[in-house]
């Protein structure tokens, strides 16, 4: 991204969007994905991924799918930055869970 | 890509109900904005199974367009009008995060930006909800909708059943047969009436006189049946008076 990444004020619904990046930070999940997976009403899911993407933690992409040919619109996808895996991670095992720690 | 599903023309089922809500989240989302979350919300709300999780989706968008049109606001605040048209990420980026909550208490040191936190669009809510209780209030009736049938009693399908027929021969020369066992006397004819009278239900006495008896014999079984409380009488095989 190329954007120095900044702090984040760390919720519990933001604590569960980054926890669920964090099982596979090279894995790129939808907003769907995270919707079903940790509970986060879309209401609340929505604003922080935009508020992490923005902040430099996350980076976001379009589906590599033509919307008229798969007949839907495309996703976006949503994955962690090096920067923003690192400072999850910080926060994380500073929780004493120490999830996806680099090395 | 356009707003896929928002075409005006399109009916107002209660399947594309929350489509239209995304729809109408997305467009009150700032403006540079609005393709990109209608689009990633579509994508998403395909993804909700149920119309009450795709209904929940939606308003739920509802009110991330809130949130990121407050963000957004307060961002370009916060930016200090440096820019015309800043593009998503600066924007959001401003304000990434170190100022209060969205709905918080805790006034922020500018009255420009206290003011901002007080600007929030409850209109799209009200709206939506609207719509909801207009369409629970058209589906519902629908959905209880019954007809009632006044079936028959029970006591009417009993009656489909044949009575009990008591044949009940009247030979030429007056002599009685109670269903081809002959009477002796009138009042052995009497005793078998009484009885049959007091069966519930009362079984039918159905008379066969010969064509040749005279009507003295028939009009006392007649009157024996009569005084006997026998309430079904008929004549039977009565085709062969008209020989």
């Amino acid at each position: 991204m190329g954007r120095p990444s900044r702090d984040v004020r760390m919720s519990f619904q933001t604590l569960k969007v980054l926890e669920a990046f964090l099982e596979n930070p090279a894995r790129e999940r939808s907003g769907a994905d995270i919707h079903q997976r940790g509970g986060l009403a879309s209401g609340t899911l929505y604003p922080i991924l935009l508020r992490l993407e923005s902040a430099g933690w996350l980076i976001s992409r379009w589906e590599a799918v033509d919307p008229s040919t798969a007949g839907r619109p495309r996703k976006r996808l949503y994955r962690l930055t090096a920067s923003g895996l690192s400072r999850s991670s910080e926060i994380f095992a500073s929780f004493n869970l120490g999830r996806g720690v680099p090395a | 890509m356009n707003q896929r599903g928002l075409a005006p023309g399109e009916g107002v089922a209660v399947e594309d109900l929350p489509v239209r809500i995304v729809g109408y989240a997305a467009r009150s989302a700032p403006a540079i904005l609005i393709e990109r979350l209608a689009e990633e919300w579509l994508a998403d709300l395909r993804e909700q199974s149920g119309l009450i999780a795709r209904l929940r989706f939606a308003i739920g968008c509802v009110w991330a367009a809130g949130c990121i049109r407050h963000d957004h606001v307060t961002a370009t605040t916060s930016a200090g009008n440096t820019s015309v048209r800043p593009d998503a990420r600066s924007v959001m980026a401003a304000r990434a995060y170190h100022g209060p909550p969205l709905y918080s208490r805790h006034s922020e040191s500018s009255a420009q930006a206290a003011s901002a936190m007080c600007d929030i669009n409850v209109t799209p809510l009200i709206d939506v909800m609207l719509v909801l209780l207009a369409t629970l209030i058209i589906t519902l009736p629908a959905m209880t909708h019954a007809v009632k049938l006044n079936m028959l009693p029970e006591q009417a399908t009993a009656q489909t059943q044949l009575p009990e027929v008591i044949n009940l021969d009247i030979d030429f020369d007056g002599a009685v047969v109670w269903n081809g066992a002959a009477m002796h006397d009138p009042a052995q004819l009497d005793n078998y009436l009484q009885s049959a009278a007091r069966k519930d239900p009362q079984p039918e006495l159905h008379l066969r006189p010969d064509p040749h008896v005279k009507y003295d014999f028939v009009a006392r079984v007649l009157a024996a049946a009569q005084r006997n409380q026998m309430a079904n009488i008929g004549f039977a095989d009565t085709p062969a008076f008209e020989e």
